[in-house]
């Protein structure tokens, strides 16, 4: 399963098989999560600015 | 009332695929509800120069859409969904999706708790890695992931 969701590498070495961790499907997740994080700190941010203003 | 000076925080959760962002304000649930549900969204889901939401129009009922439209970096984009539960001033639960873009709508739940001098906003936006996971398989649909990623990005300043 971690192979198919590409999260690690495998290399047959003889009978074998070494398993390496893939990090940039994570990546891409995490990326991809730091958007709306960000998105949501900068409107929440604008919206306290907002109703505490005066 | 007393001052509150507790800024919004924004975490993500990378193994359930979700963001939790808090804010304190000096606002009744009633006025902060005001501004989730109504046009003054214009006013704060802006981040200047990278998302500019221009306007906003919502059928403020369970079921009812909204849609949100504006410029990200010099590109239109339109954001939309439905509402799933409306109680002010407590709760409110509304699916959002990037207009056009694949894959089901994340899920946006905002809980408004009187605290003293105003109110605790905690923002709960679900399903996000899902979506990644699947723009991983399709080829095809990377490029609206990467970009809807990008107009939700900003710069530190």
């Amino acid at each position: 399963m971690l192979r198919e969701a590409r999260l690690v590498v495998d290399t047959r070495v003889g009978r074998e098989r070494v398993y390496a961790v893939n990090p940039a499907p994570l990546q891409s997740v995490a990326g991809w999560l730091e958007g709306y994080r960000a998105f949501w700190q900068a409107s929440l941010t604008k919206l306290k600015r907002n109703l505490e203003a005066k | 009332m007393s001052e509150i000076k507790t800024g919004a925080r924004a975490v993500a959760d990378l193994v359930d695929g979700c963001i939790v962002a808090c804010v304190e304000l000096a606002a009744s649930p009633e006025r902060v509800f005001l501004a989730l549900a109504s046009p003054e969204i214009i006013d704060w889901w802006v981040n200047p120069g990278v998302f500019d939401t221009r306007e906003w129009t919502a059928d403020v009922r369970v079921g009812g859409q909204w849609r949100a439209s504006g410029i990200a970096r010099g590109h239109p984009y339109a954001l939309e969904g439905k509402f799933l539960e409306v109680d002010p001033p407590r709760r409110l639960v509304q699916t959002w999706h990037m207009a056009g873009a694949p894959g089901t709508p994340s899920t946006v739940t905002y809980l408004l708790e009187p605290i003293t001098g105003g109110t605790r906003l905690t923002v709960h936006h679900s399903g996000i890695a899902e979506l990644d996971q699947r723009s991983n398989i399709g080829t095809g649909w990377r490029t609206s992931f990467d970009r809807l990623s990008e107009i939700l990005s900003t710069h530190p300043e």
